[in-house]
């Protein structure tokens, strides 16, 4: 399983998510890129990014609750 | 000697503390509808209010319950972080000891999301997201810089969320501070969902879904620790149930190794 692409592993919501931080939407720009680098380039042992696709439906599926 | 006397149990709670004295309401309703407190000394007792489940007269004493819980909790926010909160907004809750490993920086990132989401919504189609209030709360080592930053990404998501007059009615994010049993107490009986989502195969078991189950709160979950367990009893389709399950775990974390 040699040489996935990393575009495809974070996905579109979650990239978007990273570019709005990098950018300084949340503000405390440099601590908080920092901390998404603990989900890139080969970080991500606890597999974030690949559990992030399935995390959202489960949460969008909540108000279905009653 | 005495085989039954010492038995091993890895961990557990008991529902003196988590069911009778942080949520004496919903004690009543079970002293009132199984006729006496046995449930105490034997939780497969409250099986039988299965069958209550549909009867508008018990959910209307359940739900009583839950909002008097919910008010409790949007009061002491207000007292101890000014923020004023819904309380018919679905209450959203992760609360335990912050770590890498139980992701509450999965659940920071997911409410990013929602924020950009209803940010670029027309103000029409913002109708169809349904409020929703998330608290997240928990201490972190001292020495641990990731999970301190995972704290101060919540609070800056909150500073912003909060304060953005355009998605404040639909989503709202607060940090819990000084998290502990006594504010558990107060915290756990309000939570309409709760958040117990560990990396699959790193949780021994968790004692806080144990406890938000007892306060008739659904779980957001992987199949982790003692989550497992729960999903048996109370049958998954009462609880969200996602992400990779323990056999996938080493093919996905060699995968990452091989990103380029």
């Amino acid at each position: 399983m040699r040489n996935s692409d990393q575009g495809e592993y974070v996905g579109k919501p979650l990239q978007k998510v990273f570019d709005a931080v990098f950018s300084g939407k949340f503000g405390n720009t440099q601590e908080l890129t920092q901390l998404m680098n603990t989900l890139r380039n080969k970080n991500d042992h606890y597999l974030v990014c690949a559990d992030f696709a399935s995390y959202c439906q489960a949460n969008e599926q909540v108000p279905n609750l009653n | 000697m005495n085989p039954k006397k010492f038995q091993n149990k890895t961990n557990g709670v008991t529902p003196r503390r988590w069911i009778r004295c942080c949520n004496p309401g919903l004690a009543d309703i079970y002293r009132k509808y199984l006729g006496s407190d046995e449930w105490l000394r034997d939780m497969s007792k409250i099986k039988v209010l299965q069958d209550k489940a549909s009867n508008p007269e018990f959910q209307k004493e359940w739900n009583q319950v839950k909002i008097k819980n919910k008010q409790r909790l949007a009061d002491w926010v207000l007292a101890n972080c000014g923020v004023k909160v819904d309380v018919n907004s679905i209450f959203d809750v992760m609360v335990k000891r912050l770590h890498e490993y139980k992701r509450q920086l999965m659940n920071a990132l997911w409410l990013a999301h929602r924020y950009l989401q209803i940010k670029e919504a027309k103000p029409e189609e913002r109708k169809k997201f349904v409020p929703r209030t998330s608290f997240i709360g928990g201490k972190a080592a001292p020495g641990y810089l990731t999970a301190k930053s995972i704290i101060k990404f919540i609070n800056c998501l909150s500073e912003t969320i909060n304060n953005d007059t355009d998605v404040k009615e639909y989503l709202k994010v607060i940090f819990l501070p000084n998290y502990n049993v006594s504010n558990a107490e107060i915290i756990i009986p309000a939570a309409d969902v709760s958040q117990h989502i560990s990396t699959a195969g790193t949780e021994a078991s968790g004692t806080s879904n144990m406890k938000f189950v007892f306060n008739g709160s659904s779980i957001i979950g992987t199949l982790d620790g003692a989550n497992v367990e729960i999903a048996q009893e109370v049958g998954e389709e009462n609880l969200f149930i996602f992400g990779a399950k323990i056999e996938e775990i080493d093919g996905l974390r060699e995968k990452v190794i091989f990103l380029i």
